[in-house]
């Protein structure tokens, strides 16, 4: 019985032992043709910012808001979430096609990751975009102390001409005045009064105007026009204060003249209009009005 | 008797094993294995065009789907962009250490196919000693014509994560031409490595102007990708006209939906779509229809976001509305009906025009209303 016991033991052990040997050698073959892993390259942190970087770049390739520049960003977030330009590309077709309570989404975090490029350039889409004066004013202000003795120009404009606009726009004009004069003064000695646009004399003067200092935006208006002869929206304004007073009316005729000569150079923008947008039916009622002086 | 069975069994299968390992050393398909190619296989690359002089790099995705087509010496490859549209297609045979172009084709922006025309010389790539010579053209409806030739030679081998790779450079000239006339021709300089059993590794390049980067980024499985390439989204602004306000009403567009611009698409501002005469009249006219008791107090900013057809006609409105945080909010249905009224009872609009022609566009007009008063109308 015993031996008998022994003898089956051994004989099974051994079959067993093939079997696991044959399985083993199963195991080795199918190991060989079971399939690579799926690749995924590992990038170095410098390459994961360069490669986010060159993606963001990347959506140019596309028109601005198709699915592709989504996708593209947001591989280039994948690499890098620290990259604010990523967060602000992402925020600019909502912006320019009227979405505004998607506006946030993207500018709010490019502020955060980098208000030195960031801030200042909100405050502006805040002033001209959504007429948003409160926040722009926010944004320039907070802005401002980033870069100590030194003018901010988000969009190639300073901070200080669009903090006045936003004044002006509020309706309170002392502080409008502080900040074109200031914007003016600064202006004038670091490139020269003959370079600053038509824009700087147009709202100082408007806010005299405002103000019913009418003399005194006329002479803001003259001093603009040394340096912009064909500023219809100056020669507007000035005819306007020249009405309020009621001056010569050849002075006025011959400046309505200028006005509608130099029409087609009035200041316009691309996306949104300007503040006090000069249209043909102000001439109109500037001539119209010129008429019951 | 069992015992010398089962050391057979077990030489056998040794011999099996070793049978397999020697074909895997002598393998010399340098494109992905044809057992994953049965079910595909998808590539991701990242694709770097560099200004010479370094100044500015971008970086595209492509993805790259390879499978095998009716036969196992039949290779179908499809390219996607980021959006994973697939904007190319091409089937290849394998002929031994060859690859030959049977056919290829391309999808472009409004989703028609292009084919190209393929040259007696078709062999894309030749992993042996002798040169490969291919040749393809196609031509454009707007009368633009490409005509590639290219010669290419596999110059050695290489190891890539320690895999066997082939080093393959190509020298490729295009040449563009429109309505007859050579625009440009370019030579591009390029080469390429092909690891074994898994296929293009990578690949530079460079022509006079600019050079190239391909770099293998992922691999994907066809279902992820599949489900990926799944995701339905549109263009930022994207008007569903089902969705609308005026959804039951006639409107219809001159071009297709895809070819739509937008208002601000034109260079000079008084070609971009438009109330006719600009913001001021369109105040004028909003305020000579307002109802104010209709505005219920109501704060933010109401955009109507609509389409002018390059008739100049409105139509498909949608809003979006938001508090002045920013955040999104609900006004008041009346208040949201009433201007719309106002709004689409405007009889004629300015449409955009570009490029020669009067185009449909996507527009938009925000109401900024303060305590049921209508303070500004953008943009």
């Amino acid at each position: 019985m015993n031996h008998f016991f022994i003898k089956t033991a051994w004989r099974n052990s051994e079959s067993i032992f093939f079997v696991f040997l044959s399985l083993l050698v199963l195991l080795l073959v199918s190991a060989c043709h079971q399939a690579t892993p799926l690749y995924k390259k590992e990038f170095t942190p410098e390459q994961k910012t360069q490669y986010a970087k060159q993606l963001l770049d990347g959506v140019g390739r596309y028109y601005q808001g198709m699915p592709e520049n989504y996708f593209l960003m947001q591989e280039a977030l994948s690499l890098d979430t620290s990259n604010a330009d990523i967060y602000r590309e992402l925020g600019v077709a909502p912006l320019k096609r009227g979405l505004i309570s998607q506006f946030q989404d993207g500018y709010a975090k490019a502020v955060e990751l980098n208000p030195l490029a960031w801030q200042a350039w909100r405050g502006y889409l805040h002033l001209y975009f959504h007429r948003d004066y409160n926040n722009a004013i926010k944004d320039f202000d907070a802005a401002d102390p980033l870069t100590p003795n030194f003018v901010d120009y988000p969009q190639s404009q300073s901070i200080d001409l669009m903090r006045g606009i936003c004044y002006l726009m509020k309706e309170d004009y002392p502080r409008a005045l502080h900040y074109f004069d200031k914007h003016f003064a600064y202006e004038s000695k670091e490139i020269g009064i003959k370079y600053l646009e038509n824009k700087a004399f147009l709202y100082q003067g408007i806010s005299h105007f405002k103000m019913g200092a009418f003399q005194k935006a006329i002479d803001i208006f003259d001093l603009g026009l040394q340096y912009n002869t064909t500023a219809p929206d100056l020669y507007f304004w000035k005819a306007k204060c020249l009405l309020a007073l009621q001056g010569d009316a050849k002075a006025i005729t011959t400046t309505v003249e200028q006005v509608k000569q130099q029409f087609n150079r009035r200041n316009q923008r691309g996306y949104v209009e300007e503040f006090y947008q000069l249209y043909w039916s102000d001439v109109e009622e500037l001539e119209a009005a010129l008429e019951n002086l | 008797m069992k015992q010398p069975l089962n050391i057979a069994l077990l030489l056998g299968l040794l011999a099996v094993a070793s049978i397999y390992a020697t074909q895997k050393k002598e393998n010399n398909n340098f494109l992905a294995n044809p057992d994953i190619l049965k079910t595909g296989i998808v590539h991701k690359y990242y694709y770097s065009i560099t200004e010479k002089g370094g100044y500015t790099s971008e970086t595209d995705i492509e993805y790259r789907y390879y499978q095998q087509g009716k036969t196992s010496n039949e290779l179908i490859e499809k390219r996607y962009n980021p959006a994973f549209k697939q904007d190319w297609e091409s089937t290849y045979q394998l002929q031994g250490n060859k690859v030959k172009l049977e056919q290829r084709s391309t999808m472009n922006w409004y989703g028609d196919t292009l084919n190209f025309g393929l040259g007696d010389e078709r062999i894309y790539l030749n992993f042996g000693t002798d040169e490969a010579l291919s040749e393809v053209s196609i031509s454009y409806p707007n009368g633009f014509s490409r005509h590639i030739t290219q010669e290419t030679r596999a110059i050695g081998d290489t190891l890539i994560n320690e895999m066997p790779a082939k080093i393959v450079t190509r020298n490729r000239t295009i040449v563009n031409t429109k309505v007859d006339q050579t625009v440009d021709t370019t030579e591009v300089k390029i080469k390429e490595i092909y690891v074994q059993n898994f296929g293009l590794w990578s690949m530079v390049g460079e022509d006079d102007k600019q050079s190239y980067e391909l770099i293998l980024v992922e691999q994907l499985l066809p279902e992820p990708f599949k489900k990926m390439a799944q995701h339905d989204m549109k263009r930022v602004g994207y008007i569903d006209f089902d969705k609308t306000l005026d959804k039951e009403k006639p409107f219809s567009l001159c071009k297709r939906q895809i070819e739509m611009v937008d208002y601000y698409n034109s260079s000079d501002v008084a070609n971009r779509a438009h109330f006719i005469g600009g913001k001021k009249p369109l105040k004028a006219y909003v305020f000579d229809r307002l109802e104010e008791q209709k505005l219920h107090k109501e704060s933010g900013y109401l955009t109507f976001r609509f389409v002018v057809n390059c008739e100049g006609k409105a139509g498909r409105f949608t809003t979006d509305q938001s508090s002045f945080e920013y955040a999104q909010k609900e006004f008041h249905p009346e208040t949201v009906q009433h201007l719309y009224e106002i709004l689409k009872s405007v009889p004629q609009w300015s449409p955009n025009t570009g490029r020669g022609q009067i185009r449909d566009a996507y527009t938009y007009i925000t109401f900024i209303l303060k305590d049921g008063k209508i303070t500004e109308l953008l943009p």
